[in-house]
């Protein structure tokens, strides 16, 4: 139970950091120790969501973007791409691409050990799968997640 | 811990993995990414320490076989559905060799949270969704039904 809470502290403390980093004040957040917690923001017009799930992966945070839905008669094509660019991305611990099973959303995840997180090499992070997702989606003319907000870095929601 | 450090750990973890299958200890001469190659259930695996990777980590590799000459489409969006499930539990991934088309399944972890048996746990797993791929491709019903409880919705809580 300490330790859980020692983890969820440091999840805290790193959200605190960025809400720091992009220039906001952070909010009091309330939570339950024992179960998942995430924010959303939004980096270079892309969704990111940043979870912390204390009984799965209780020292790391899962950060999560969604690219957008592949129109379908592309859809082979783009996710065999996906496949195929996710075994180098493995093979250098990098980012992986999944879809969600509802609405077919393309989502790149990565995890970060919370002991070496900073909110700076986040950011960092997420500035880079936020690249590769415009990419995705010139290439593919991916459409985009209908929650996407317009404009720079902000941060638009917190879900605690 | 320096890189040769984590070589000899990584060597340490190879003869484990022999030891626990009854094979004779590795006599192999360490490459700078080294590999140990086996075969479990008829189903081939590598186990990877890429030390200018990253040194600290290691990558298992399980082939799965080729995609199927019909229902594509299907079989693809399964595997990218899985994935996204996979984010919430840890770092593996499916992914296809670029090489030859094979389908792969692929699963990080640190090298000093693994021992001979996680190991082969892991592994053991790994070749069960193998077997499975290569009966149905995960577009049989009892395929489908798992991937959709991968991916339960997370709970999340609210601000102060």
């Amino acid at each position: 139970m300490a330790q859980a809470y020692q983890w969820r502290r440091q999840y805290i403390e790193l959200v605190e950091d960025l809400f720091r980093e992009l220039g906001f004040v952070p909010p009091a957040m309330t939570h339950d120790p024992d179960l998942p917690l995430a924010m959303e923001l939004e980096v270079n017009e892309l969704t990111f969501e940043i979870v912390h799930t204390p009984t799965a992966q209780p020292h790391q945070v899962l950060v999560e973007c969604r690219f957008g839905t592949v129109p379908e008669p592309q859809a082979e094509e783009a996710y065999i791409h996906l496949l195929r660019h996710n075994l180098d991305q493995a093979r250098h611990f990098h980012p992986a691409y999944g879809i969600e099973a509802q609405g077919n959303n393309v989502i790149c995840a990565f995890h970060e050990s919370l002991e070496q997180a900073s909110a700076r090499g986040l950011l960092d992070s997420m500035g880079k799968v936020a690249e590769q997702g415009k990419h995705w989606r010139n290439n593919y003319r991916l459409e985009a997640s209908p929650e996407l907000h317009q404009g720079g870095a902000k941060l638009f929601e917190t879900l605690a | 811990m320096d890189a040769e450090q984590t070589r000899e750990r990584f060597l340490v973890l190879v003869d484990q993995v022999c030891e626990e299958l009854g094979f004779p200890p590795n006599e192999e001469v360490p490459q700078a990414d080294h590999a140990l190659a086996m075969e479990m259930d008829g189903i081939s695996f590598s186990v990877v320490h890429d030390l200018e990777v990253s040194p600290e980590r290691i990558l298992i590799e399980c082939r799965m076989g080729q995609l199927p000459e019909d229902n594509r489409l299907p079989a693809l969006t399964r595997l990218l559905h899985f994935n996204r499930g996979f984010f919430e539990m840890g770092e593996a991934a499916f992914s296809i060799d670029a090489v030859n088309g094979d389908v792969m399944y692929t699963h990080a972890c640190g090298l000093h949270d693994a021992d001979g048996r996680s190991l082969l746990a892991i592994m053991t797993e790994m070749s069960w969704q193998a077997r499975q791929w290569n009966s149905d491709y995960f577009i049989g019903e009892d395929t489908r039904a798992s991937a959709v409880q991968e991916q339960m919705p997370l709970h999340v809580g609210s601000l102060a």
